[in-house]
């Protein structure tokens, strides 16, 4: 009765699915990337791994790779639930996402120098004036404005997700703070200590040149004309849920961790930090802070966390902050839909990675079709993310769509729309053994001029640890795993 | 160098050595009690923590099993071990992108740890050897600073955290004879007397130092001598300040607090028991050098640290 694949190996023994999975597609033979993995995990027995797993939970507990979950008791930390089981991409598979996430980048870059400066894709009529002028995401602030070596968008968390084996769709781009980047690096760490004889048999891409990549990025970025740039990362503090991540990446760049009390801007007008020889000047600050926190001369008042003067320090090219201000306007989940035109536009190129099909509900001929067929559908806010304020549509009860029709009626250009996508599956340790879970994929790409992306072969990949689940969110029973893009 | 990572590291260091010697403190007093008509009675330890009118909010009576309590696990007790090792390690935490990958792990290691313990589970296990943990675990991170951090500027932060608040609380406890009143109807003072310095001794691990530079049975003026005056005891006042005036001569000449500390230095190189006794009590004399010490961590912190 057992259908033996090319490589030998059982897989129906594995276990069966009716979406696609990444070991062992549809038909359940195993695919080639995970052909020697297959091999490894038949011949292992499930107590192993969750040994392993134990051994990375104590591993990451006492390395205190820890975030903190808004809305909980102040200074909780908590794990990422990590999966023992690797998330492995060919290089060919990795040769299409990498010029995909490359191409997708320069664009969105282009776009904000454009949108800042002479708006020629609003003129153009290739995106609606108003879309861009009336968002709240739009900052008059920076208009006018081209940052040092006219990059806008340094550090880039493309989220991708995949339906089938040819079928990689960008879900959502973040050109602001992304994160997550050290669960990148550290997982790897991790598995390369629990499973030093695979590292042996696969030729797996060493991610772990990240940090230099940054600092390299961070270098280019500076006002023109300084030499040997002084670097810091800026992070909200200790309490902030990415901290870790904000020390990590200080840390293996060798550049100081500042918090918001530690910088000034002087009277001429540049910025400077605090030491115990005296002021220090700054030249490039990787800012792990929102817009809305960043200057409380500028935007929020009654922000603590910033630093009052930055935005007049900036504006004046005597600091580059990194990302640029005002990227929201890019990654909005309501420009989203125009990225494909913009890569177009400013490139003359076919994208390589589609968009997920959406549908824009302050168009009203999509917002009927919406509200016809929200049972099969997955509503997000334009301006929302971490899984938050989201609605999927097969999995909602009759009173939760009803609601949330409500709520579209009242401002539909508040959401967008995307059909239920059935994510592929990755092998993943549960309770009962082995089996699939739903998974993305966060590659993040380095801009250190508008041709030069760099990205690490690696990425951050997501699980949905429920069975079923279709949100990878760590704020929501997300876990990791590493990812591995293998060699030629 | 950051001046609030200056300061960050100066608490790491203070912190975790204030968890040891709280330990070592308690680990006294736990000792004493078990001497017929011995026990010094617990308050003398609030009153060396200075934490006597924060026990009293919350309690009316002194018995050993609230001032475990207190002392150990109340986070609303700054000086508690629970208190200092949290707050060591949180800021070791916010410092860890620029000390060594060891020294987080380990004080992270200990505050899990901790975190499992409780009144019952050390009462079944027992309070020595809780106290032993305590030593262990804080001697580790110390040793890690030793050994690990490179001699730069966060270094001598580090050092002068451990000898600030060592000598500090060698003073206090040094003090803690005049606390304690003996029972007027006390057996043998004599012998009590003895039994009780040689806690204090052991308290400060000077058991072994003492014999070894007087070579004779524990004479309370000698004790008193050693742990102020010697040059030799690592845990003496005296040599406290010559790692802190190391320290404050690597990081700047001609600080207001190296001024300050190099003469106390000079007079605790130079003084003499007798000497201390001919113008004042050995409990002023303790009283001032306390204060004098708080002053000047709050000058090293204008001089560095704004």
């Amino acid at each position: 009765m057992s259908e033996k694949s090319g490589n030998g190996v059982e897989a129906e023994s594995f276990y069966t699915t009716n979406t696609y999975d990444e070991m062992i597609g549809r038909n359940g033979a195993l695919s080639k990337a995970y052909a020697l993995y297959g091999k490894w995990l038949k011949s292992r027995s499930p107590e192993i791994l969750k040994q392993r797993n134990t051994q990375a939970d104590l591993l990451f507990r006492r390395m205190g790779i820890t975030f903190a979950v808004y809305g909980e008791q102040t200074g909780v930390e908590r794990l990422i639930p990590f999966d023992p089981i690797p998330r492995i991409i060919s290089s060919s598979e990795w040769e299409k996402l990498n010029a995909g996430i490359c191409q997708r980048v320069k664009a969105l870059n282009s776009f904000l120098e454009d949108v800042y400066g002479q708006r020629d894709i609003l003129k153009a009529g290739v995106v609606p004036q108003d879309l861009i002028l009336q968002n709240s995401e739009y900052k008059r602030e920076v208009e006018g404005f081209t940052p040092p070596n006219k990059v806008h968008t340094h550090i880039s968390g493309i989220d991708i997700v995949r339906t089938g084996e040819n079928d990689f769709f960008v879900l959502e781009d973040n050109m602001r703070c992304p994160s997550g980047v050290s669960y990148m690096l550290e997982n790897r760490e991790v598995m390369m200590r629990l499973f030093p004889d695979l590292f042996k048999e696969y030729s797996v891409r060493p991610v772990n040149h990240y940090p230099q990549e940054l600092k390299k990025t961070l270098a280019a970025s500076a006002p023109e004309g300084v030499e040997n740039p002084r670097a810091v990362v800026f992070t909200p503090g200790v309490y902030n849920s990415a901290y870790f991540e904000h020390a990590f990446l200080a840390s293996e760049m060798g550049v100081d961790l500042v918090t918001g009390q530690d910088l000034f801007v002087d009277s001429d007008d540049c910025v400077y930090m605090r030491t115990i020889e005296g002021p220090a000047k700054v030249d490039v600050i990787y800012r792990r802070i929102d817009d809305a926190f960043l200057d409380p001369e500028v935007f929020r008042k009654d922000s603590l966390l910033g630093c009052a003067g930055l935005y007049r320090a900036a504006m004046k090219k005597n600091v580059t902050l990194v990302n640029a201000i005002g990227n929201g306007v890019g990654d909005d989940k309501s420009v989203y839909p125009y990225v494909p035109q913009m890569i177009e536009f400013y490139l003359g190129e076919k994208p390589i990675l589609s968009n997920v099909p959406t549908y824009t509900l302050a168009k009203s001929d999509d917002c009927k079709y919406v509200l016809e067929h929200i049972g099969e559908l997955v509503i997000k806010e334009t301006h929302g993310s971490g899984g938050y304020g989201m609605l999927i549509g097969p999995k909602a009860t009759k009173a939760e769509l009803e609601t949330f029709k409500e709520k579209i009626k009242e401002h539909p250009d508040h959401y967008i729309a995307q059909p239920t996508l059935s994510l592929s599956s990755c092998p993943t340790l549960q309770a009962e053994g082995v089996a699939p879970r739903h998974v993305d994929l966060r590659p993040y790409a380095l801009m250190q001029s508008p041709d030069k992306v760099v990205v690490v072969p690696g990425a951050l990949t997501r699980v949905a640890l429920r069975e079923g689940s279709l949100v990878v969110n760590s704020s929501q029973g997300g876990g990791t795993k590493d990812t591995w893009v293998l060699g030629a | 160098m950051l001046s609030r990572t200056a300061d960050n590291i100066y608490w790491m260091a203070r912190m975790i050595e204030r968890a040891q010697d709280t330990a070592r403190l308690l680990e006294a007093a736990y000792r004493m009690e078990q001497l017929p008509g011995g026990g010094a009675g617990w308050d003398p330890i609030l009153t060396i923590s200075g934490q006597i009118d924060g026990y009293k909010v919350k309690y009316d009576d002194l018995t050993s099993k609230d001032v475990l309590n207190f002392m150990i696990f109340d986070l609303d007790n700054p000086s508690s071990i629970f208190s200092c090792i949290r707050a060591g390690r949180e800021n070791t935490r916010s410092e860890r992108s620029i000390l060594p990958e060891d020294m987080f792990e380990s004080i992270n290691t200990t505050w899990i740890e901790m975190q499992g313990l409780f009144y019952d589970s050390l009462e079944r296990s027992g309070f020595r050897e809780f106290f032993e943990w305590v030593k262990d675990r804080t001697e580790l991170f110390r040793g890690q600073t030793v050994s690990l951090m490179v001699y730069d500027d966060a270094f001598q932060f580090a050092r002068m955290g451990t000898y600030i608040e060592r000598a500090d609380f060698t003073a206090r406890l040094l003090d803690v004879k005049y606390h304690i009143l003996l029972p007027p109807n006390a057996v043998d003072k004599g012998l009590i007397d003895y039994y009780q310095w040689g806690e204090l001794l052991r308290s400060v691990g000077g058991w072994q130092a003492y014999r070894s530079i007087y070579k004779e049975a524990p004479v309370p003026s000698k004790i008193a001598e050693m742990l102020i005056f010697s040059p030799v005891f690592p845990r003496a006042m005296n040599s406290a300040y010559g790692e802190i005036v190391t320290s404050l001569s690597a990081l700047r000449p001609n600080t207001l607090s190296l001024k300050l500390a190099s003469q106390e230095h000079a007079f605790l190189r130079t003084g003499t028991l007798a000497g201390v006794l001919k113008s004042r009590s050995l409990h002023d004399f303790l009283t001032d050098f306390v204060g004098f010490t708080a002053n000047l961590s709050d000058q090293i912190r204008s001089d560095f640290m704004r």
